[in-house]
């Protein structure tokens, strides 16, 4: 009887101590991977609360950052090589993480620098072509200056002919992370691989806070 | 600025008219240039764009296996209204986008259009662009002798 009960109190400890140890293996045991390619911010800046749009005419603001990491890029649509390119790239970096459960999937949003060619109605033509949950913001003319310049990214008007123009713009991607803040930078140039990676590494260092 | 393009616009139309008529005016370059000498290309393609886009890109290699460098002047599709060569070229993170007149391939070497670099930038569609297909193409070069290709559309790594 004796015998009986110190066995499986033996078996019970062994079992607890290999969870725990795997525990502990899985938390401490590997050092996290830090990011290869973004650089992260030591001080993230909260994104400023500026009247926008999406695609769709909703009002988009910081609540919709918030409680997700999101990926932001500065484009435009009359963009004929840099921007698809990097929307494509985009897309598959968020192929790449359709494992993860959708809440911890980054949300993808373009935001335009040409809100003068750029409405929502012209966003919704375009954005979701390169995946069916990105994000085109619209924000007015007169505010995207200030959005622009909280995350670091700089924009200016080139002229083309007839009357035509072109927008040369930091190509550089930004992260956003569930609080709202502009917590990092990807710069070019930029891969599906590379970006997916960095994703996973800058979550998982999140979650071991 | 707005002459020579105005030349070179008609330069193309006239050649892109003589390409699709007889072969009449054979230049003296044409004439002596052999067929294994003539500049090449290969790789065309042009970006799949949302059917809303007005405008899109179009990439390709251009092989120069003649003693002499050639020159890229121009470029030109009965699809749209208006074909520019440019360069997207990325300082410091910011991209710009800044018009060619003239590309130069050197004799032997390959000139590369791709994502990021050098594109044919494709303006004003004369119907929607399509999601499919081929789209034919004719470079002109400074020389007088012109390219005629083709590029299938469509999406890198699809």
């Amino acid at each position: 009887m004796q015998k009986t009960t110190f066995i499986v109190i033996a078996v019970v400890l062994a079992v607890a101590a290999a969870i725990s140890g795997a525990w502990f293996a899985a938390r401490l045991g590997a050092p996290p991977a830090p990011p290869e390619h973004a650089r992260l911010l030591s001080t993230p800046r909260p994104v400023p609360a500026v009247p926008a749009l999406d695609h769709r005419g909703a009002d988009f603001g910081r609540a919709d950052y918030e409680g997700r990491w999101t990926i932001v890029f500065f484009g435009f649509t009359h963009c004929p090589d840099i921007c698809p390119t990097t929307l494509n790239v985009l897309a598959g970096a968020r192929r790449l993480l359709d494992d993860l459960p959708e809440a911890a999937r980054p949300a993808v949003t373009m935001i335009s620098v040409d809100p003068g060619r750029d409405t929502p109605e012209r966003l919704a033509e375009y954005v979701p072509f390169f995946h069916p949950e990105f994000r085109g913001v619209h924000v007015p003319a007169q505010h995207l200056p200030e959005l622009a310049r909280s995350f670091g990214a700089a924009y200016a008007y080139a002229p083309l002919e007839d009357e035509n123009y072109t927008v040369d713009h930091t190509a550089s991607v930004f992260l956003v992370d569930p609080e709202a803040r502009v917590a990092g930078v990807f710069p070019t140039p930029h891969t599906a691989e590379g970006i997916a990676t960095d994703m996973r590494r800058i979550m998982d260092l999140e979650n071991r806070r | 600025m707005k002459l020579t393009c105005l030349f070179r616009a008609g330069l193309l139309a006239l050649l892109l008219c003589a390409g699709h008529g007889a072969q009449a005016e054979t230049t003296q370059a044409e004439a002596k240039a052999s067929d294994a000498e003539s500049p090449a290309v290969t790789d065309a393609w042009v970006r799949r764009v949302p059917p809303a886009a007005r405008m899109t890109a179009g990439y390709l290699r251009i092989h120069n296996p003649g003693p002499e460098p050639v020159a890229i002047i121009g470029a030109g599709s009965p699809f749209f209204g208006s074909v520019e060569m440019h360069g997207t070229i990325t300082v410091d993170g910011m991209s710009r986008m800044r018009e060619h007149e003239r590309l130069e391939v050197p004799a032997g070497e390959t000139l590369s259009f791709e994502p990021g670099g050098l594109h044919l930038m494709l303006m004003q569609a004369r119907e929607a662009i399509p999601a499919s297909g081929e789209i034919p193409f004719t470079l002109l070069l400074e020389d007088g002798r012109s390219i005629d290709f083709s590029a299938s559309v469509g999406q890198p790594g699809s």
